[in-house]
């Protein structure tokens, strides 16, 4: 392996530092894209700083409100809790689709996002759960919406020496249903072909409305939000809507072919897992 | 930070050595410690043939750094047999013909064992999923799936570890 030194910071202060300080250097958490990068060569940093023994960057903390999630906490940690899963349950479906149990182990939220790959699979749930992701830099926090975030394929807002601290997400109210469905080659160990997260939220007004929030990965230059299925699904829930919703994700979708599928497939895909993620979480378990 | 000391626990035995940064736990215990049970498969964490339990838990040790192992408890195969007796996983996969070329075998039956210690009465899917991790080339994994559904029925039993 090539060489490249090694850091090890206890503060955010020691990590932003070290990061303006150090040219050509990167965050290190779970080191699961990271190390793959460098023994493939695809990109060699001159030093990695590892994060995780930051005070707070590791846990999830509910509050009234919120759900906390610190930046360096593993997909197993994630998938497991049981904060995660009474509360925003589909967050923990896609920790879970993440590689295999023994990278979850060591694979990180934060090295997720901030990787940015259009097929990262926590990305579909941050975005329907309109998470809010923590940044710090020397000598400022501030917040970034996850709809915000990326910018294109390994690409975020990120700048300079600042640091993904925490992930915010508003908690929800009872009666939410999430669903994630990821198609793959194989079962594990592999990127999402396509990736559907569906979120309904029961409306606090009209009983029998749900805020439907729909989003997809692996089929556009970074994960997106489908707004027009989103606006149909507003209006009612049915057979109809559903179909319309769905084929309404297959239009909005901007597949490439790559050597997983192509793009055909994956806007079949797209219609096909949208309309079953949707008919899973309002009709029960669809068989295939 | 060229390198640095790091002590670290294996299979029971407490070690202490200098390591350089671009130095992979699997790389470590294979070349420095000689413990040669995790194999190099893929050296990208794809095929799971690497894998050890570090502080409980089973990684690809080939995406772990040696040089943030300071203070970590490592447990391989080697550790499985207590006084010259195997683990009941261990057994079982002779038994059930879970081997063939042996090469996946160490951290397959390791994170079998992850599983069972985690959740005694696994499905099998469950069993699938916790071995979604481990390729095998030569099984076809069925033989594999019984045996860790055979041991984790021998331990439920209760007979001794």
């Amino acid at each position: 392996m090539k060489y490249f030194d090694y850091y090890s910071v206890k503060s955010v202060s020691d990590a932003t530092d070290l990061k303006k300080k150090l040219k050509n250097s990167r965050y290190y958490a779970g080191g699961t894209d990271i190390l793959v990068q460098i023994k493939r060569r695809i990109r060699v940093p001159a030093a990695v700083i590892d994060i995780k023994n930051i005070p707070g960057i590791v846990g999830i903390k509910e509050t009234e409100k919120y759900i906390e999630i610190g930046a360096a906490t593993t997909m197993n940690e994630i998938s497991e809790s049981d904060i995660v899963k009474r509360n925003i349950d589909v967050l923990a479906q896609c920790a879970r689709e993440v590689g295999s149990y023994q990278i979850r182990n060591l694979a990180t939220i934060g090295g997720n996002i901030c990787n940015a790959a259009p097929s990262a699979d926590i990305s579909p749930a941050l975005l329907v759960l309109n998470a809010d992701i923590i940044i710090k830099t020397q000598n400022t926090t501030h917040t970034v919406n996850i709809n915000e975030f990326f910018k294109g394929p390994g690409k975020t807002i990120l700048t300079d020496e600042s640091i993904v601290y925490k992930i915010k997400i508003l908690k929800l109210p009872s009666g939410s249903m999430g669903q994630y469905i990821k198609e793959s080659r194989v079962s594990a160990v592999d990127l999402a072909i396509v990736g559907v997260a569906v979120l309904a939220v029961p409306s606090q007004k009209v009983r029998s409305k749900y805020d439907v929030r729909v989003s997809l990965g692996s089929v556009a230059p970074t994960p997106i939000r489908v707004p027009e299925a989103e606006e149909i699904l507003k209006e009612s829930i049915s057979a109809s809507s559903i179909e319309k919703a769905a084929s309404a994700a297959e239009t909005a979708a901007k597949p490439i072919s790559d050597i997983r599928a192509s793009a055909e497939y994956r806007n079949d895909q797209v219609k096909i897992l949208t309309k079953r993620a949707l008919k899973t979480i309002f009709y029960g378990e669809v068989s295939k | 930070m060229t390198a640095k000391g790091i002590t670290l626990k294996v299979n029971g035995e407490e070690y202490t050595k200098e390591v350089g940064p671009n130095l992979t736990l699997l790389d470590f215990l294979r070349d420095i410690l000689g413990v040669k049970s995790p194999k190099k498969g893929c050296d990208s964490g794809e095929c799971g043939a690497c894998t050890v339990i570090l502080n409980g838990k089973p990684v690809t040790s080939c995406m772990v750094l040696a040089i943030e192992c300071d203070g970590v408890v490592i447990d391989t195969i080697e550790s499985l047999s207590k006084n010259g007796r195997l683990h009941p996983l261990q057994t079982a996969f002779i038994e059930e013909n879970a081997i063939q070329c042996g090469f996946c075998t160490p951290a397959m039956i390791l994170s079998a064992k992850a599983l069972l210690d985690r959740n005694p009465s696994p499905t099998i899917p469950e069993i699938k999923e916790a071995i979604a991790g481990n390729l095998c080339r030569c099984t076809g994994y069925i033989s594999i799936i019984k045996a860790i559904a055979k041991a984790a029925k021998t331990l439920r039993e209760g007979d001794a570890k």
